[in-house]
């Protein structure tokens, strides 16, 4: 099955290129939350964020940084929310890592904030030692895989021929993530 | 939403504000910098005088668990520097912090049990923005939560054609054009080829989509399996050439427990009906 996205980089599908570089693309989208909703992605294909190395998201989020300040200048927005969507969970709709831009307008209508959710102390202690826990060990892999893009750099970008993410797509499996997960309880 | 305090300012009498706004106007920039900073409650989160659960720490930025949280483990990501909204953190801090929203989203993944994470940022009080610190959220999800309801629909195509030029041109024209594209000077004859063209890829579109509409059930899958590879550790940041093997070990152990499965589906059924059509509506 074919991704949208590598297509749109290489050329073939009819998409609205507004940018484009040697590591990302960025879109305008036609079906979209509001008009001028942008996508940007890079032209190699990850299909969530945990993929992307750090040097590629240090760029391409800065891409979006300039991208929100061109669309706050040129359409006369009066804010701008910048989202990236990981994971079905998340609404992710196309297994392509992508960060969106969405201009906002007085009343435009859309519903982006929540209500605050009122939770146990417990609740609130677990996730603090679990997250804590992990973040522990970021500061000796924050940033390192910096050289690996570089590498990649060399191999053909966009290539015809089957990746393992894309194997893994025509696979027939049922699974249930949060089966799975129960499964690894001991 | 930003947390509660964010929200509340001391109420001042009128001749209290009188005598701000002259002090104001006699400070320099830098000092009505500081000022902010000051008051700014995200500042003294990260410099400690007011309390808060710092998951992660170093010299450039800070990550507290959100007291006034979406769900559990939502995360509030910021510079330890005061910016006010996202153009004016400079490139290298604003590429730092996402790198680190990067990992905290995948530390959600391995250790909470949640079916995806979003990463949201808010510029402008207009997109609900609340503090006046420039922060990153990171969200973990479970379908079904209700947050983050991003409903698509078809923009006007003269619109998005005005914006388009509007935002290329802003950008420094930087678009290559289709190489099989024909160049034609005249803008009518430009449109009337480009609507032959979406036609024909509409048409062939309709084609494919129905031929792969099984499989959108298979790409859904996909995304569990990429993240379950994810949580079990298997997976590298930035590697998608990872071992097949251990993708078919996981299928033997699945098959094992399809029925139990068929139950827990039902919900998430309607859900991925929707995500069909959403998804169907791409292509349109």
């Amino acid at each position: 099955m074919k991704c949208e996205y590598c297509e749109i980089a290489k050329g073939k599908l009819q998409g609205e290129k507004i940018y484009e570089d040697k590591k990302i693309v960025a879109i305008l989208k036609e079906t979209a939350v509001t008009h001028g909703h942008v996508v940007v992605f890079p032209k190699k294909h990850y299909v969530i964020m945990e993929m992307v190395p750090d040097s590629l998201i240090n760029y391409i989020f800065n891409v979006a940084n300039k991208l929100s300040v061109a669309i706050f200048e040129s359409l006369g927005v009066q804010g701008t929310n910048i989202i990236v969507q990981n994971g079905t969970g998340a609404g992710q709709k196309t297994p392509h890592f992508s960060v969106e831009i969405i201009p906002r307008r007085e009343e435009d209508g859309l519903q982006l904030d929540w209500k605050p959710k009122q939770l146990l102390e417990e609740e609130m202690d677990l996730a603090f030692t679990t997250l804590k826990g992990e973040g522990n060990k970021f500061s000796e892999i924050v940033g390192k895989d910096q050289g690996q893009d570089q590498e990649e750099e060399k191999e053909v970008v966009i290539d015809d021929a089957k990746t393992d993410t894309e194997a893994v797509l025509e696979k027939k499996d049922e699974e249930n993530y949060l089966l799975k997960s129960l499964n690894k309880i001991p | 939403m930003e947390q509660s305090e964010g929200g509340q300012q001391p109420q001042m009498t009128e001749e209290q504000r009188k005598e701000l706004e002259e002090k104001l106007k006699d400070m320099s920039p830098e000092e009505i910098a500081e000022l902010q900073k000051q008051q700014c409650i995200f500042c003294q989160i990260v410099s400690g005088k007011i309390p808060s659960k710092k998951i992660y720490e170093d010299d450039i930025c800070v990550a507290v668990l959100d007291i006034n949280p979406a769900t559990i483990g939502h995360v509030l990501l910021m510079p330890k520097e005061h910016y006010m909204i996202m153009p004016q953190v400079p490139e290298n801090i604003l590429g730092h912090v996402f790198m680190v929203a990067k990992h905290i989203s995948q530390a959600m993944l391995r250790k909470l049990k949640v079916e995806g994470t979003s990463v949201f940022v808010a510029n402008g009080f207009v997109a609900g923005q609340k503090a006046q610190h420039f922060l990153v959220h990171v969200i973990p999800r479970k379908g079904n939560d209700g947050l983050l309801n991003i409903h698509e629909k078809l923009v006007d195509k003269e619109l998005l054609d005005k914006t388009r030029n509007v935002l290329i041109d802003k950008l420094g024209g930087k678009v290559k054009e289709d190489p099989k594209k024909p160049k034609v000077e005249e803008k009518q004859e430009e449109k009337v080829v480009e609507k032959e063209e979406e036609r024909e890829v509409k048409e062939v579109e309709k084609q494919v989509e129905e031929k792969e509409e099984p499989a959108e059930k298979e790409k859904e899958e996909g995304y569990r399996e990429v993240l379950d590879r994810f949580v079990e550790e298997k997976f590298e940041p930035g590697d998608s050439k990872d071992s097949k093997d251990s993708e078919e070990e996981k299928d033997e152990d699945q098959d094992n427990s399809e029925d139990d499965k068929d139950d827990n589906k039902t919900d998430n059924e309607k859900d991925e009906a929707v995500d069909l059509d959403d998804i169907a509506n791409l292509f349109k």
